[in-house]
């Protein structure tokens, strides 16, 4: 319980506010300190977050002609975004990779002149450069049995994250 | 631009800045706007110069965001680097009026933490202030017109402007200080 002193300082503190000490910084100031928000961490490289949609998954519907269903054990993606100038694609492949990893497969197009796709599952991180045909690879990714996010950075600046990705049957 | 609760702690505005969130960021500077532009002032720098402590702190801020994200008292921090700033440009401005060395000398001995008392002070008030802007009604308007308006209203005028019997007044004064002095600890305040 708070001490009668402790309170009777609190009441001097209360009575002493009313001298208004503190000063509110000019408009100019405030704005010109909150612009350099501007260069924060993921602001800094100026990145335009595009949202992608999952245009089929290999585990909820029945085989698409001329898309090769997932075979045991391995769960076929394709997300698709319509935010840039053209349609973007990516094309995910899950499998199990032993008795608690998966492997990651996947590939954007149109391809992208560069970026990176990482798969995080809780603190776990995995990260792997896109190579020349926008394609990359993640082996054994411990997810923990949770679904795991995908964030992939493209270097025009655009960032897509695609959320609890469905895992192959049995990870 | 995301929103977020008007309370949420600095830890969380702090993470949220770490994931590029701008508007946790300009939570963050709304919040101690007042701290980082007073503390110049009150070490006796012009209205240009605090303007300059004041982004000073800002950017210093921005590069420590990683540093401060576990740190207990963000306004210690804040209050502490302003401090800092404060003092060097008050001292090369002292220096630019007094050019002898003796002077200089003196100057050093006579030191710019005389200021200290006075700004500790005001990192009080700000954090009173903060805890009186969170506090929530009805012990807002109960302790602002009890300990700051002058003179007090009598406690019929209080309890007929509240919509309180009298009688509950004494208790919710108590409930209302308890309350001030967690939030009060909370926004990095101590007792003189």
């Amino acid at each position: 319980m708070r001490s009668k002193k402790t309170e009777r300082e609190l009441e001097a503190l209360l009575r002493g506010l009313s001298g208004g000490r503190l000063s509110e910084p000019p408009a100019g100031t405030l704005r010109r300190a909150k612009a350099l928000g501007a260069q924060l961490p993921g602001a800094a490289a100026g990145l335009v977050e595009w949202v992608a949609s999952l245009v089929f998954d290999s585990g909820a519907e029945p085989a698409l002609a001329g898309v090769r269903s997932g075979e045991a054990g391995e769960r076929r993606l394709l997300y698709r975004n319509e935010q840039g100038d053209e349609p973007c694609e990516i094309d995910l492949r899950l499998r199990r990779a032993g008795a608690t990893s998966i492997e990651l497969m996947g590939q954007i197009l149109p391809v992208p002149t560069g970026g990176r796709a990482t798969l995080v599952a809780g603190e776990r991180r995995r990260e792997a450069r896109l190579g020349e045909d926008g394609d990359f690879v993640i082996r054994r990714f411990g997810a923990g049995g949770t679904e795991p996010r995908l964030e992939i950075e493209l270097e025009q600046g655009v960032r897509i994250i695609l959320e609890a990705l469905p895992l192959p049957e049995g990870s | 631009m995301r929103t977020r609760p008007r309370e949420a702690d600095d830890r969380e505005l702090v993470r949220a800045c770490l994931r590029g969130d701008e508007g946790a960021w300009d939570a963050l500077i709304e919040r101690y706007r007042r701290l980082m532009y007073s503390i110049p002032l009150q070490a006796g720098l012009s209205s240009e110069l605090a303007d300059e402590v004041f982004q000073h702190v800002a950017l210093k801020l921005l590069e420590s965001l990683d540093q401060v994200k576990d740190a207990k008292s963000l306004p210690k921090w804040i209050a502490t680097c302003a401090r800092r700033e404060s003092w060097r440009l008050a001292k090369a401005e002292r220096r630019a009026a007094h050019e002898s060395v003796d002077e200089q000398a003196d100057l050093e001995d006579e030191g710019l933490e005389a200021h200290d008392d006075a700004l500790a002070r005001l990192e009080r008030e700000h954090a009173l202030t903060l805890a009186l802007e969170e506090i929530g009604e009805p012990c807002e308007s109960l302790l602002r017109a009890l300990y700051m308006e002058d003179p007090p209203p009598a406690y019929q005028e209080l309890a007929a402007r509240l919509g309180k019997p009298v009688g509950s007044l004494g208790p919710t004064r108590a409930r209302c200080l308890k309350k001030l002095g967690g939030l009060y600890e909370r926004h990095g305040g101590d007792v003189p």
